[in-house]
């Protein structure tokens, strides 16, 4: 045990070490003579002499002369001082003439130009060269497994950078992507802090399998919600086949890659980032007065002939709230949200370079409370990345990144206790004055529920990345990494025992049952390591107007997951929680584990001619364990072409395009993430039985496997169209693509007599068809009045079909989807009802009913083949028919930002023009099982004399005929968003490099149709942990 | 050129590194939790997991709790589309899941029970004696299965070898399912292939077992004196009779008593299932089950009908099955009236009963004591 424990901690000692030696290398050699990077590009202007600081602020005249690189003077350029209204423009002649007080500091900018700023010092001549400003053209690429300038991009990626996903002050890195990018689609389903549910799709669902796109951080598989964001240089978006076949059999979804910062040259530079934040729920729904809410049970009770539920006594009672504990009405909402739930984040970075290497290192933490009480989150991490210049040729690459994230709440889950909050009845004390509880059932109370037991989480995660670079001569450069990512996890879920519990006014034991009757302890330990390596020779070389650009590499992956659990009950009491304190007759161990490797050959080849027309192919060549002999290795190749047509010389001048570039691309992809094993007929030993109170093992082939089986492959064709107006100052880029994913894996029915699980075969086919726009206007840099703006619109579609099943289905993979061909992956079944029975008339036009007892106030539904009954199979079979489907259509984002002198606005709002949603569960239900009432329900529901233009059913206890899958549920949940806005203001002052302060809001706005839930909800019976906005302020400092 | 040439070459070089170790290497992963079928079958123990593997799909909890309630003397609550409710209202379809499961289910036992009889005599080591008991507790288990198929569907395929999962088999009449069941049981009993009794693994099948599954057989196709002699014939074993207690028998006390031939066995972390979904809203069930008043309908009084009361004097095993108005439950009372101010007022919520009544006991008998 003791050794067990040193090693633990050898580790960590031994990582924490290595962090150290990193954060102190290029110190250590700065004596050193590597004289060798010198050619880094020194301060862009070409001022002479040192600034120093003035004492006394009187006023100065600078006077200077602005001009470009070339030497010609620039008439027009701003020279201002920032944070004021003085500022002027230079002459024809490029002169300038300007008073400012001393020691202050001036903005040159001109359109086009890099912006530069320069502090006067005792100077009054200032002369500037201003550099023009790369174009997003010139901008540099992260692609997989190197990097290519915008220019030469022949397939589609999209990029963000990482300042503007900082910006953000959100704490999954997940959500501050959503509507950035064209083609991307994420979706935030809730969920607890650390825990949040955001699901990804890039450019539609292209399986009906697994259709997560492949999520690389520095090259290695992660999840994005826990990166940190102010670690990420950029995020690259792979979309189409062309720019994703090198990642081969893992990149049938789509690639993001994401990159880390490294060190930049120069002095060392920190910065501190921090927010601070209020979160409150975010459409949750509304319930309806305590007084409305009773009278409607009553109601729900007497259209069914019982008596009611309230005395009138009863609800006079609650209405004057003077006795709640003889007439109690319980308040779950105040008894279990966290009103202003508190959150913040505070990151320091720090960034050096030197002629022995560059470092960038940064610590993080992140604390996050939940919006139901007891909940909270908080994420530590630690990242070093360097590079050191072991010779002139040689680079060491390496990164280090230690997090450690510890999620507590509970001894439920958000989903939990949100089921019991919409589901339980008012009429108990949700708790009494000395913190004992009325429980419903035994063991339903949602207060009691968010107060019980414990659940916590703790993750240590490490990635270790070591690597190098080395360039052989001017043309060929070798490179390669070893990384080890592990993820271990300590779960731990203790549920309170309420047994023994006395009423507090009688006195009396209180029921306790399911699980408040006896304490039990669920722990489990997960661990996931992943040993990756990969080698690649880039080739780069121009000859005249040929350039020349290949890379060719190996790469092999090895994961192995491991479980363990084991559980007793029944603890010595509540505040013990050491699994020994637990009995040992109920105790249970279980476990397992798996693993599965990936090796691979890769290899690209870029060509551009007079970098007019480019040409690019792409191969990959994947091995992978998943599958049997004879079918584990697969070729995925792809190629694509641009032509620039700007830089054609019938355009080049004069001409109305900046840019102008058509881009085509066909390729291959795999999709590998099907399961393990699935190639094998197995015995499973988890068929075990009892004997004489004993259990004894057994065993059984439970599911046929599948010696043929092999990835599902996705052909992708892409077109592309860039235009640049204005020297780029308004950008449109367009897509059209198309992708057929063939060969998915699913279970074919086979007769049901075999008696085995169906084997999964390689059978069905999805297409995904759809366009991107972007539109991007940068207005004129900072004119005299120092006003700066930006606007960017987003705009997609994506069209899902299920081309092919084989003949067999349709398939009813939940209660609300169905597969057909045909018809998208989402489709929806239902019944088709045109509305309520109100009138006689309607009974005798609508005869069949789902139950003989459906009368006037209950749901029409329509009998679509006409036999007589309304029945729950899809037409025409039964009266189902496909009444939507849930994929979201023409999703949009529309960015925009602002500057004037020292402020900066921003804006970032998102949507979807086309979304429907099945509600389902207690928002319905309401009175008719004591459940929760939403306000929209108490004004809807139908009353022949109190409510006859209600749109919603009669309330009648117990009653089921109204809740059937159908069409009459169906909400539109189209919306539009403000995700973000911030406000900042840059102080001005000469105490640090950068100040800057700032507001900001997150989900503040929504227009949307309903009023039940969250237009991003996912679906079900709305029992997740709730949507939350959240209003934060933070200070940006750069030293 | 020379730099081309260069690139080639290291292309070249770096390929010949790789290429030191075959491809596949490291790439057949075997799974760790699971046996490959190609090591199967080769001691004794194999056969004893398999024979294990075929119990474990005897009648499970939806057979058992719930079949009753697509009856007269029960209800199944609504729990949306494909579940006995919609068998109890009437309103399924031939895609009902709760139906095929019950098939499935069965059908898996019986590929099971054929992969063991396939295989069996591929094991070269191991007592004779046991493997030919595996192999007639195998042929048992299918002959029940088939009774309950046969029962519940009529006509049904009659498999028995394992199937290529192209395989398509027809029915076969069900009169001819019903021989095949008999004589197989006969060739057991007359080969008294299977023990009177087991000191150790108590629930195995016994020669009673497939006597009394004849007479059960044989009395559901009204083949009576095929029934009565072999009703007779488990009578005369001498080791059954009924339990006196018949509360008890449905308690710790009854477990494997005199009165059991042939049950589903029960043991703390096994195959169990929480019943309590079944039971009453104010213990913490949901009321999926209940009883309704047929069911009451159909006990006799063991004394005067008092008409004030009509659960005085009503036969006990009513009281020992269900919750009733007044009757003790947990630490308080049941009450399902309209004005009951408990969770288990009638129709008052999602978990509370419909039609007055909540289920008592359970328990998984396949063959009781059978009084003819």
């Amino acid at each position: 045990m003791k050794k067990r424990l040193l090693k633990g901690y050898l580790s960590i000692k031994i990582l924490i070490f290595l962090m150290a030696i990193q954060l102190f290398y290029p110190s250590i050699h700065k004596g050193h003579s590597h004289v060798l990077y010198e050619e880094i590009p020194a301060s862009n202007n070409s001022l002479k002499g040192e600034a120093t600081l003035a004492i006394f602020r009187a006023d100065v005249t600078i006077t200077g002369t602005v001009t470009d690189q070339n030497g010609e003077p620039i008439p027009g350029a701003t020279v201002s001082l920032p944070g004021t209204t003085i500022g002027t423009a230079t002459d024809l002649d490029g002169k300038y003439s300007l008073t400012v007080p001393e020691a202050s500091e001036l903005v040159f900018s001109f359109i086009g130009f890099e912006s530069q700023r320069i502090m006067i010092g005792d100077r009054s001549i200032i002369d500037v060269t201003l550099v023009e400003a790369t174009s997003s053209l010139d901008e540099v690429v992260v692609v997989g497994f190197g990097t290519q300038k915008r220019a030469n991009v022949t397939g589609a990626v999209s990029t963000v950078s990482g300042e503007d996903l900082a910006r953000r002050p959100v704490v999954n890195t997940a959500s501050a992507l959503q509507g950035t990018t064209p083609g991307l689609t994420i979706q935030n389903n809730g969920g607890a802090p650390g825990n949040e549910s955001t699901s990804i799709r890039i450019r539609g669902v292209g399986t009906l399998n697994n259709s997560n796109p492949l999520i690389l951080v520095d090259g290695v598989e992660q999840s994005l919600s826990t990166v940190e964001p102010n670690n990420i240089a950029s995020i690259t978006v792979l979309k189409d086949a062309a720019s994703s076949a090198i990642y081969g059999s893992r990149a049938a979804n789509g690639v993001i890659l994401v990159t880390t910062k490294r060190g930049e040259e120069g002095e060392v530079k920190i910065s501190y980032n921090n927010f601070v934040g209020w979160q409150n729920p975010n459409f949750f729904p509304e319930p309806t007065d305590p007084v409305t809410w009773m009278r409607l049970e009553n109601e729900a009770q007497a259209n069914v002939g019982a008596s009611p539920t309230y005395s009138e006594t009863y609800i006079e009672n609650v209405a004057a709230g003077t006795n709640p504990l003889e007439y109690p009405f319980a308040d779950y909402e105040g008894g279990i949200f966290n009103p202003n739930a508190f959150q913040q984040r505070h990151s320091v970075s720090l960034s050096s370079g030197g002629k022995s290497g560059r470092i960038f290192a940064s610590v993080n933490y992140a604390d996050t409370d939940g919006i139901l009480q007891n909940f909270n989150n908080k994420q530590v991490t630690m990242r070093i990345n360097s590079d050191m210049y072991a010779s002139d040729k040689l680079t060491i690459k390496t990164n280090l990144m230690y997090r450690n994230r510890a999620f507590n709440g509970p001894g439920f889950t958000g989903q939990r206790i949100t089921q019991a909050l919409l589901h339980i009845n008012r009429n108990i004390v949700m708790e009494y004055p000395d913190g004992t509880y009325d429980l419903v059932s035994g063991q339903w109370n949602a207060r009691a529920m968010v107060q019980e037991g414990e659940t916590s989480r703790i993750s240590d995660d490490v990635f270790g990345q070591l690597g190098f670079a080395y360039t052989i001569n001017e043309a060929l450069s070798l490179e390669g990494n070893v990384t080890l990512n592990t993820e271990s996890t300590d779960g731990f879920i203790f549920q309170n025992s309420l047994a023994g519990m006395r009423n507090y006014v009688t006195g009396e034991l209180v029921n306790v049952g399911g699980w408040f009757a006896t304490s039990q302890l669920t722990e489990s330990q997960d661990n996931q390591r992943e040993i990756s390596q990969r080698l690649y020779l880039n080739y780069d070389q121009s000859f005249d107007r040929h350039s020349i650009q290949t890379t060719a590499g190996y790469e092999e992956i090895y994961n192995r997951f491991k479980q363990i659990t084991a559980y007793r009950d029944n603890f010595f009491s509540n505040d013990l929680r050491d699994i020994n304190a637990g009995d040992v007759q109920n105790q249970r161990t279980g476990g397992y584990s798996q693993e599965w490797r990936l090796r691979s050959f890769f290899g690209r080849a870029n060509y551009s001619f007079d970098d007019r027309y480019m040409f690019q192919a792409n191969v990959r060549y994947d091995g992978s364990s998943r599958f049997g002999e004879g079918k584990r290795w697969g070729i995925f190749p792809s190629f694509s072409a641009g032509w620039r047509i700007s830089e054609e010389d019938f355009l080049k001048d004069g001409s109305l395009f900046s840019d102008l570039r058509l881009r085509g691309s066909w390729g291959q992809l795999g999709n590998q993430r099907i399961g393990l094993y699935r190639y094998l007929n197995t015995y499973n030993l988890g068929t075990g039985y009892q004997f004489n109170n004993n259990l004894v093992p057994g065993t059984a082939i439970t599911s046929a496997g599948n010696p043929d089986i092999t990835w599902e492959t996705t052909t992708m064709s892409n077109i592309g169209l860039d235009m640049g107006f204005m020297d780029d100052r308004i950008e449109v880029i367009a897509e059209y693509f198309y992708k057929y994913t063939d060969d998915i894996l699913i279970e074919l029915p086979i007769p049901r007599t075999i008696g085995y699980n169906p084997p999964v075969q390689n059978a069905a086919a999805v297409s995904n068809k759809g366009w991107e726009l972007a539109v991007n206007y940068h207005g004129s840099p900072a004119s005299e009045s120092g006003f700066q703006y930006s606007v960017g619109i987003n705009f997609s579609d994506v069209v899902n079909r299920i081309e092919d099943l084989k003949g067999t289905g349709p398939f009813f993979p939940d209660k609300f989807t169905v597969w057909t061909e045909g018809e998208s992956i989402n489709s929806l079944r239902g019944l088709k009802s045109p509305g309520i029975y109100k009138t006689q008339e309607d009974l005798d036009n609508y005869p069949a009913t789902i139950f003989p007892t459906v009368s006037i106030g209950d749901i029409i539904y329509e009998d679509l083949n006409g036999d007589g009954v309304i029945s729950q199979s899809l037409y025409p079979a039964g009266d189902q028919y496909i009444m939507g489907n849930e994929d979201p259509r023409y999703e949009f984002g529309v960015r925009f930002n602002a500057s004037y002198k020292g402020f900066d606005f921003s804006m970032f709002w998102q949507g979807v023009l086309r979304q429907q949603h099945s509600l389902d569960g207690a928002l319905m239900e309401g009175p008719n099982y004591t459940n929760f009432i939403p306000v929209t329900m108490a004004r809807e529901a139908y009353h022949p004399e109190r409510n006859p233009n209600g749109t919603w059913p009669m309330v009648r206890s117990g009653n089921s005929a109204n809740l059937m899958e159908s069409d009459f549920w169906l909400q539109n949940t189209s919306y539009l968003r403000l995700k973000n806005f911030q406000l900042g203001y840059t102080i001005p002052q000469n105490v640090v490099a950068n100040l800057r302060v700032y507001v900001s809001g997150e989900n503040m706005l929504t227009f949307t149709e309903t009023e039940l839930f969250d237009p991003e909800t996912p679906r079900g019976r709305s029992q997740f942990f709730p949507h939350s906005k959240l209003f934060s302020g933070g200070v940006n400092v750069t030293f | 050129m020379k730099i081309l040439n260069n690139t080639i070459k290291y292309i070249g070089l770096c390929y010949l590194a790789l290429g030191l170790y075959s491809c596949d290497d490291g790439l057949d992963l075997i799974p760790p939790g699971q046996v490959s079928e190609l090591i199967y079958w080769q001691q004794e123990k194999d056969a004893n997991l398999a024979v294990n593997g075929i119990y474990a799909e005897l009648d499970g909890q939806a057979m058992v709790k719930e079949l009753d309630a697509v009856t007269d003397i029960g209800f199944r609550a609504p729990s949306g589309p494909g579940s006995f409710h919609d068998v109890c209202m009437g309103t399924f379809d031939p895609v009902n899941a709760a139906i095929g499961s019950q098939w499935d289910r069965y059908y898996r036992g019986v590929q099971r029970a054929n992969n063991v009889l396939a295989n069996i005599g591929r094991i070269e080591q191991g007592d004779e004696d046991l493997l030919a008991r595996y192999e007639a507790e195998a042929r048992f288990l299918r002959a029940f299965f088939y009774t309950q198929l046969s029962s519940l569907w009529g006509d049904v395929p009659l498999i028995l070898d394992p199937l290529e999962i192209t395989d398509h088999i027809g029915r076969t009449a069900k009169s001819e399912v019903v021989d095949f069941v008999i004589a197989e049981l006969d060739q057991i009993i007359q080969g008294n292939q299977l023990p009177i009794s087991y000191s150790q693994e108590v629930g195995r099948a016994t020669l009673g077992a497939a006597i009394a599954l004849k007479a059960r057989i044989a009395y559901r196709n009204e083949r009576y004196t095929v029934a009565r002699d072999a009703a007779k014939a488990v009578m005369d074993l001498g080791i059954y009779e009924l339990y006196p207690d018949y509360e008890a028998l449905f308690q710790y006390a009854g477990q494997n008593s005199s009165e059991i031939i042939f049950d589903r066995q029960y043991a703390v972390g096994g195959d169990t299932y929480n019943a309590f979904s079944y039971a009453a809203a104010s213990i913490g069930g949901g009321s999926v089950v209940e009883p309704v008043h047929n069911l009451f309908l159909k006990y006799g009084y063991k004394g005067p009908m008092n008409p004030d009361d009509p659960f005085e004097n009503i036969d006990p095993r009513w009281n020992y099955t269900t919750y009733y108005t007044g009757q003790p439950i947990g630490t308080s009372t049941f009450n399902s009236l309209p004005d009951s101010p408990t969770a288990d007022r009638v129709r008052s919520s999602e978990f509370s009963t419909v039609n007055g009544y909540n289920l008592k006991l359970m328990v998984v008998i396949l063959i009781r004591g059978l009084s003819i």
